[in-house]
């Protein structure tokens, strides 16, 4: 008797335990006011400290600040914690962060074994080339008979063979080096004719050249390697508001809803947009937030195209094309696809 | 020339006509080297990125507006230093104008690089070293009054400069204040562990030989990544800083390392004090505390002073948990594609800071080396 009673407290217990162990990240965040937020902060174009402004910026840092928005209304209300490639899945897993940008790609073990959700892909990266502006190379079609180099022991050599095999090219040569600087100096030196790694990495090792209109990277992509933000597993509350907080910035991009004509929009005669939008009967009160949230976000980061072209786009050093990519618009052939919202 | 000087270069250079070809061929190629690195430091290099990212680079993301807090940090440090040098050092006339001539070199690169207010803040901060120095050196004042003071300096540190948070410290800040902490923290458990190791009682000299094999046994950015991971799981607060995690994680690794060098002094006292203590029937924490412990520490100072300069190059390490120490923040300053294509100057300037804090602690060590030695003469 004494025993069963022990067991029904120590089930007790747990049951307590468990269930505070399950409180949403979100009602966490909400209590707290602020979003503890991963970032990486030595990634060009994705998560860097500016240094005349002090401001953490990038791609990554962005959809920190939109979440943010989205969750408390104030995209200012983030704190940047800084993650590096082998600590983001244990920041999020002991809870110093509520949610990683970290230009992390989703990968199934990541999902199955490591256990983290992933929020919606947004930015589609994967191997590419790069050679000098002045061989007037235009593709990669064209590299027959060239030197292509990259680093030793990553996945791009395998990529990179595959590749070769495919197109049927029978003199072309792959080299290696120790490290993307050494790859780099020998494009540079015309050692090699074009060199291959990461196209994120390309953008960012022209865009860090003395004269970086020398350099042009090719429009082809060999691999796939798509970044995402990802958040605890288990925990669907918090995941569908981000989830759909990063498909709103899609659909914005979609109805052409910027952070200029946000003021207009509201005023839209379209039912969808204003609900869209929150001016009445919005989404945000299902998912635990105010009605305005996507208003919210577009209001301080913008939409999707607007934080690419901040951060990526053909004014910053880390031009990435978007056109003819995964990372177009699906209106235009693109992947950054957005479900309906009505 | 003078004949003193050619009967030098005959001597070391060209005494012998292998020592001639050696010569030939080594002083023009470093001769060369010399010049073309003078040359990019003096005409090629881009210095503005040093100067228009220094603070990022000295306190990482710490508030502009708090910066008062690290300027307060700078001016203790200082007078710590300066504490620490009258404790040893007898500011004559030669050490004094050196000390002169540091500071303004610093505060002149300041004022060229950061502004006026920054290089009078420096110069302040270095007289304030220079008065302790000297009050320290003719006080005559009881040494352990001055240790005292450094504790409470270090504290009075940490409450300065806590209130912003811990997630904001930076830099070469994080990395001085990483490194004290630590190698104050390590001090006490250190001696407790070489004492244990050497204890009577069986079950604390084993418990205590497996913690020190054990640390030794694996590398630094393993434990202090594990104690990053383990703390959270352990503690009912998930929200333990990720600084103090890493302070724990390089203090119980350092531990060890102390641990060793302690017991290496322990063994150096003789034996025959010992039994001559227990013969007059003293306790364990008499003998330890008045007769083994002084002798022990006066042997092994020099070597932990060394280890504190262990401890600060490990600091770099503390990136891994996403602390932005000052080689990380240098790597932060290169990520922005404002300062693209300045990674030889920042790396420069990294490599000459790194060697100035080194050399200084080299040399601190020594001179408390000289300083003990005279003591025991």
């Amino acid at each position: 008797m004494a025993r069963s009673k022990f067991l029904v407290a120590a089930l007790a217990a747990a049951s307590l335990w468990a269930s505070g162990a399950f409180a949403t990240v979100l009602d966490n965040v909400k209590q707290r006011g602020v979003l503890n937020c991963g970032t990486d902060n030595t990634a060009p174009g994705f998560g860097y400290l500016n240094t005349k402004t002090g401001k953490i910026e990038g791609l990554d840092a962005d959809f920190c600040r939109a979440m943010a928005a989205a969750v408390l209304g104030d995209a200012g209300k983030v704190n940047f914690v800084v993650v590096t490639d082998k600590s983001r899945f244990n920041a999020l897993q002991t809870g110093q962060v509520d949610v990683v940008f970290a230009h992390t790609t989703v990968k199934p073990v990541r999902e199955s074994a490591v256990g983290v959700d992933f929020l919606p892909i947004n930015f589609y990266d994967g191997t590419g080339m790069m050679v000098k502006a002045a061989s007037g190379v235009k593709s990669a079609a064209e590299l027959d008979g060239a030197t292509i180099c990259t680093t030793q022991g990553s996945g791009t050599e395998a990529t990179l063979a595959s590749f070769v095999r495919a197109r049927g090219f029978k003199t072309t040569k792959v080299l290696t080096f120790e490290n993307l600087e050494k790859l780099f100096g020998a494009l540079q030196s015309d050692r090699c004719n074009a060199m291959s790694t990461d196209k994120s990495a390309l953008a960012a090792w022209r865009g860090n050249s003395a004269k970086p209109d020398d350099f042009s990277i090719l429009p082809e992509t060999l691999n796939k390697s798509p970044f995402a933000g990802f958040v605890i597993a288990n925990d669907s509350k918090w995941r569908n508001l981000l989830r759909w907080a990063t498909f709103a910035l899609f659909q914005a991009e979609e109805w052409g809803i910027t952070s200029a004509n946000l003021a207009d929009r509201m005023k839209d005669e379209s039912a969808f947009v204003q609900k869209f939008l929150g001016v009445k009967d919005g989404f945000g009160k299902d998912f635990g937030v105010s009605d305005d949230f996507v208003a919210s976000m577009i209001k301080s980061v913008g939409n999707y195209g607007e934080i690419y072209d901040r951060n990526l786009g053909p004014k910053t050093p880390y031009f990435i094309d978007r056109a003819g990519t995964p990372n177009a618009m699906w209106t235009k052939g693109g992947a950054e696809y957005s479900p309906p919202w009505n | 020339m003078s004949t003193v000087a050619l009967r030098w270069l005959h001597r070391n250079l060209f005494a012998k006509p292998f020592d001639t070809a050696l010569s030939l061929v080594v002083i023009p190629v470093l001769a060369w080297a010399v010049y073309a690195f003078a040359h990019w430091i003096l005409v090629d290099a881009h210095w503005e990125v040093v100067g228009g990212s220094l603070k990022v680079l000295m306190t990482g993301i710490y508030p502009a507006d708090q910066l008062w807090r690290a300027w307060f940090s700078v001016a203790t440090l200082c007078a710590m230093f300066g504490a620490g040098l009258g404790l040893s050092v007898r500011p004559g006339r030669a050490a004094l104008a050196v000390a002169a001539m540091v500071a303004a070199a610093i505060a002149g690169t300041i004022a060229a690089a950061v502004g006026v207010s920054a290089s009078l803040l420096t110069i302040a901060s270095a007289a304030l070293g220079v008065v302790a120095w000297v009050a320290v050196h003719h006080s005559k004042c009881d040494q352990r009054v001055v240790l005292a003071g450094l504790l409470a300096g270090v504290v009075a540190i940490f409450v300065v400069l806590s209130p912003p948070g811990f997630e904001v410290w930076g830099g070469l800040l994080l990395s001085v204040v990483l490194t004290i902490a630590v190698s104050i923290l390590t001090l006490p458990f250190g001696i407790l562990l070489a004492l244990g190791r050497q204890s009577r009682i069986a079950s604390v000299r084993v418990i205590s030989t497996a913690y020190i094999e054990t640390m030794r046994s694996v590398p630094l950015i393993l434990v202090v990544y594990w104690i990053w991971i383990i703390v959270p799981l352990l503690s009912p607060d998930t929200s333990v800083p990720s600084l103090l995690r890493g302070m724990a994680g390089y203090a119980l690794f350092f531990a060890a390392y102390v641990a060793e060098y302690v017991r290496s002094g322990l063994q150096a006292v003789p034996k025959g004090q010992i039994e001559a203590a227990r013969s007059l029937a003293m306790n364990s924490w008499t003998l330890n505390v008045d007769i083994v412990l002084p002798q022990a520490l006066r042997v092994v100072v020099p070597s932990l002073v060394g280890q504190v300069l262990d401890i600060f190059n490990g600091a770099t390490l503390v990136f891994i948990i996403g602390l932005t120490d000052f080689l990380r923040a240098g790597q932060m300053i290169l990520a922005d594609p404002q300062n693209s294509g300045r990674t030889y100057e920042i790396y420069v300037f990294l490599f000459a800071v790194y060697l100035a804090i080194g050399g200084a602690i080299t040399y601190a060590s020594r001179r408390l080396e000289a300083h003990l030695a005279r003591g025991s003469r």
